[in-house]
């Protein structure tokens, strides 16, 4: 179905954009890290191809070069074991598990590099770097499986290829945008890591108050506290940390890197053979994928998460669970509606059958006629009088059954009553002519009901052959009581259905246009999220839109779709409404304050003018008081600008016996073009208006069996009533 | 590099913006109108790569604007934008030579192929004679009750409309749909209407 189809689409759209973004960030940083240099080389400059030539030639002549000492030293030591050693406090590189056993990016690494050249590797820690490098100096070990390059360090060793580029980061707290990069850190506190190369590289730089700690985590927790206002180290080294500790929603990274770092295996300076292994094996493990494995093992999953994508997020999220709602709500309006047809539908049959049922056994002839003449129903009494069996009959005019004149004057005497609504038959009994199917005429007393609604109209015939009078009088006059009345009952029913009928039938316009009113939101919504997805996809970059624009109008159209159910929940009731006798007028006195707040203009009088007595009726109280304060509230906002602004509120019996409310105004009127189309739903003139306002009170009127309408005043105006049956007749007419 | 010009004519301001910013990102120039009148008076097509027309418009309707454009030499394609579940409309406006039509509300992908294939289409048009004689030769592969549906079809029928006049079930209506579409290898059911009227198929009524 088309509308879980939306759904789907909506969030499709969100994983995709999210999806872009993760995977995006990760990329970048896997591509900085395997190119072993500084995050700016990454990004790809213009060549020309005469200098991607020469590069290439270059490369390849130099290759040509290495490749014949690199292959003897291959056969020389490419086997045998070797003894690596590092440090062991230097996650997630190196680090110490729970039983005390070396892991780490850096041991994982060395073991497939050297596996990769054909040997195995024993290993060697210590917590201290110097130590370390005596290691390697006394012949203990055969190399050290990671260290950071510094131009001091290549004295005493030789450097591979790197397997690591950390860039030195500068932390700060997140809601932190006072550091913009290095220079704004003058005067500043800095956490720095005691005697690591940050922090002899920081100490150099003037005016930088350097605080110092014994290690990353406590350098990361003094962050976190406000205790410095920037920490400076290796950026994975902090995430790790950071992850950790659950910090990572906390802090940020500002500006460029303050130096990019490489780490590289090292030799013994002069240790050539073992240096070569190394530089194969490294070079083995990177192309055959194993380095982005255990790349991804060790810092895969670090992430920080950028500032703006968040609330960018929740944004989204926003959007998207407003447009959830806007869908939801459709579909269970729809779904009710459809209910409620279908209820309605099967109860319209079931009364017609019983309809049917009472017509067929009525001891009076009845015929019923459609507002052309043509007979519908011919029931067993009528067939018994005029001899025409329903078969016959049923489908032809009802003229066939009248003698001149009164055949051709039938249709003209018809289309004069449904011009005028004049009639000469309807509701009194009359003495006429009939014709039997036999030719013959005799003498019958009819009676006429019109029946039915709007375009249904219908009309009912009852008639007794009075050729038989004196035969059934007794008979007749009893059973006749009898008849009219269940007749009287299952009409009345009838038209009470015909009535929800027509009204189910606006419903299905009522439907359609909503559906159109619905959709246009949700189409700008699309538009939006799928505008922003592109952008934020980068797949065009050079475009003006922002997305932040964008997003702010998908979450007005949103908020429109909201406004529109919000309205429109009024009108989704299934059963039976609850009802109580009420006094009118307190209902409506309240419903009138509760239309007047929160107006812009306030500055308008208001007089009440109630029925003497109280006036108890039979309503759903907030139902009616929503109809009560729809008419003030369009009273208020017609009088706006208006000289003078003014409403009266009214409440009178009126000569039927029906309870009539009535809400004038000293507004501009209703123009020609609106009065034809007040009760139509989503018609408005307003800026911001739904045009539902009459549209709900209509409906809720006429479930209670009164009316709505409107009429211009004398001086200028509208007044707008609405009826309701009292539940107690009062003899007393109160007002005309 | 040189943008393509689209033209969005549509009365509901948070559709034509919103449209707007997606074709822009797309990599389309794009101008909108309020209204078909506004449209038909101020605008030259000569650099219009294509046409987005909303049918439900209040002042002119979307399909009179679209008689007028024809009119003119060197009209670009239109697409016809039209309601949810509008399906009649939608195969009034093909019949009457609209390149395509999209339902609201529709996602990224839908609008923007249609409109890439309308650009495509009217820079290297297939000749008439050639999509033709495809249409007839496949449209001898049809049963007779599949003919059928398709000239109901045509006529912008529902498969629910359709199951009651044909006399058979909805879910066999589908079928058959499916069957017609893929013999006629119609890309969307605006293409399968485009080839059946080529192909002499008249609708019903
Ligand atoms: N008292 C009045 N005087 C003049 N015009 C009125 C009056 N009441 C209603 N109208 C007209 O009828 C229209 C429909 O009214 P309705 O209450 O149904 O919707 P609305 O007030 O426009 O919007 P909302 O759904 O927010 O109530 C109004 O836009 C206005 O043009
Ligand atoms: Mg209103």
């Amino acid at each position: 179905m088309n509308i879980l189809f939306l759904i789907s689409v909506c969030i499709r759209a969100f994983a995709l954009i999210w999806a872009i973004c993760f995977h995006l960030r990760i990329e970048y940083w896997q591509v900085t890290w395997i190119c072993g240099a500084d995050e700016e080389r990454f990004r790809p400059r213009p060549k020309s191809p005469m200098l991607r030539l020469l590069g290439l030639f270059l490369v390849f002549s130099i290759a040509a070069l290495v490749s014949v000492p690199g292959g003897r030293a291959q056969t020389r030591s490419d086997v045998g074991s070797l003894t690596a050693a590092s440090s062991n406090n230097f996650p997630p590189v190196n680090l110490l598990d729970s039983e005390g056993r070396l892991t780490g990016f850096g041991r994982e690494l060395s073991t497939a590099v050297i596996k990769a050249t054909g040997g195995e590797v024993s290993y060697i820690h210590s917590s201290r770097w110097t130590e370390v490098l005596d290691m390697l100096a006394e012949g203990k070990a055969d190399f050290i499986h990671d260290t950071g390059y510094t131009p001091e360090r290549t004295a005493t060793l030789d450097f591979s290829e790197p397997i690591l580029t950390m860039p030195e980061r500068i932390f700060v707290l997140k809601d932190r945008f006072d550091i913009a990069s290095l220079d704004s850190l003058r005067g500043q506190k800095v956490a720095c890591v005691n005697q690591h190369i940050t922090h002899l590289y920081l100490q150099k730089i003037p005016r930088i108050d350097c605080v110092v700690f014994a290690t990353p985590p406590e350098g990361l927790k003094a962050l976190v506290d406000g205790g410095v206002d920037a920490f400076i180290y290796p950026r994975q080294i902090v995430l790790y940390y950071a992850q950790k500790t659950h910090v990572t929603g906390r802090i940020k990274t500002i500006g460029d890197p303050v130096r990019t770092l490489t780490w590289h295996m090292a030799v013994k300076k002069g240790n050539h053979d073992v240096l070569v292994r190394l530089n194969n094996g490294i070079a083995k493990v990177k192309a055959s994928g194993e380095y982005h494995r255990i790349y991804d093992k060790w810092f895969g999953k670090i992430a920080i998460e950028g500032h703006i994508h968040k609330e960018i997020a929740v944004t989204i999220g926003i959007v998207l669970a407003l447009g959830a709602t806007a869908v939801g709500g459709f579909v269970i309006w729809n779904w009710t509606l459809r209910r409620t047809v279908r209820r309605a539908t099967g109860e319209l049959a079931d009364s017609e059958r019983r309809f049917h049922r009472a017509f067929e056994s009525s001891p009076t002839g009845s015929i019923v006629i459609d507002d052309s003449g043509i007979i519908e129903i011919f029931n067993e009494e009528a067939e018994r009088i005029f001899g025409y069996s329903a078969a016959d009959i049923v489908g032809k005019n009802v003229k066939l059954l009248m003698p001149e004149p009164d055949r051709s004057q039938h249709d003209s005497a018809m289309q004069e009553f449904l011009d005028t609504g004049e009639a000469k038959v309807i509701g009194v009994e009359q003495e006429v002519s009939g014709l039997r199917k036999s030719g013959e005429t005799f003498p019958l007393a009819l009676g006429v009901a019109e029946c039915g609604y709007g375009d249904h109209r219908k009309f009912i015939g009852t008639i007794r052959d009075l050729t038989e009078r004196k035969a059934l009088e007794e008979r007749a006059e009893k059973s006749r009581m009898e008849a009219v009345r269940t007749q009287e009952l299952y009409l009345r029913e009838l038209q009470a259905d015909l009535h929800k009928f027509s009204r189910l039938s606006d419903m299905g316009q009522f439907s359609a246009s909503l559906t159109h009113e619905l959709s246009q939101p949700l189409t700008a919504i699309l538009n939006y999220l799928q505008a922003c997805r592109k952008i934020m996809g980068g797949t065009e970059s050079n475009t003006s839109v922002k997305v932040d624009g964008l997003i702010e109008k998908a979450v007005d159209q949103a908020k429109r779709t909201a406004k529109i159910l919000h309205g429109l929940k009024d009108m989704v009731h299934d059963g039976e409404p609850s009802r109580a006798i009420e006094d009118v007028n307190t209902g409506v006195e309240e419903a009138t304050t509760l239309g007047l707040t929160g107006l812009v203009r306030r500055d308008l009088s208001v007089e009440f003018n109630f029925a003497k007595k109280k006036v108890p009726v039979l309503i759903n109280k907030v139902q009616i008081q929503q109809v009560v304060q729809n008419l003030v509230r369009n009273a208020a906002e017609a009088v706006a600008d208006s000289k003078t602004r003014h409403l009266k509120v009214r409440t009178a019996y009126d000569r039927e016996g029906m309870v009539r409310i009535s809400v004038s105004d000293t507004g501009p009127g209703l123009t020609d073009e609106m009065r034809g189309r007040l009760f139509q739903p989503f018609v408005t003139t307003k800026r911001g208006g739904i045009g539902v306002g009459l549209a709900i009170s209509q409906t809720i009127v006429e479930a209670h069996g009164g009316k709505i309408w409107a009429e211009p005043n004398e001086q200028g105006g509208t007044t707008f009533h609405f009826t309701l049956p009292a539940s107690i007749r009062d003899e007393v007419t109160l007002d005309a | 590099m040189h943008k393509v010009k689209v033209l969005v004519v549509d009365d509901d301001k948070a559709v034509r913006d919103s449209l707007g910013a997606l074709l822009e990102v797309s990599g389309f120039s794009v101008d909108s109108y309020d209204s078909g009148q506004e449209f038909l008076t101020h605008r030259d097509l000569w650099d219009v790569g294509c046409v987005l027309l909303d049918v439900n418009m209040p002042d002119v309707s979307g399909l009179e604007i679209q008689q007028e454009l024809t009119k003119k030499s060197g009209a670009p394609p239109i697409i016809i934008i039209t309601g949810f579940g509008d399906i009649p409309m939608a195969v009034k406006a093909i019949r009457a030579g609209a390149f395509d039509f999209v339902e609201k509300p529709f996602v990224d992908k839908t609008i923007l192929d249609s409109i890439n294939r309308a650009i495509d289409q009217n820079r290297h048009p297939k000749s008439a004679e050639s999509s033709t004689a495809e249409a007839t030769q496949n449209l001898k592969n049809l049963t007779k009750r599949e003919r059928e549906v398709l000239s109901y079809l045509v006529e912008g029928l529902q498969n629910k409309v359709i199951a009651y006049q044909l006399g058979i079930s909805p879910r066999t209506v589908e079928i058959h749909r499916a069957r017609v579409m893929s013999k006629m290898q119609a890309k969307s059911l605006s293409h399968l209407v485009r080839m059946a009227l080529a192909a002499g198929i008249a609708p019903i009524s």
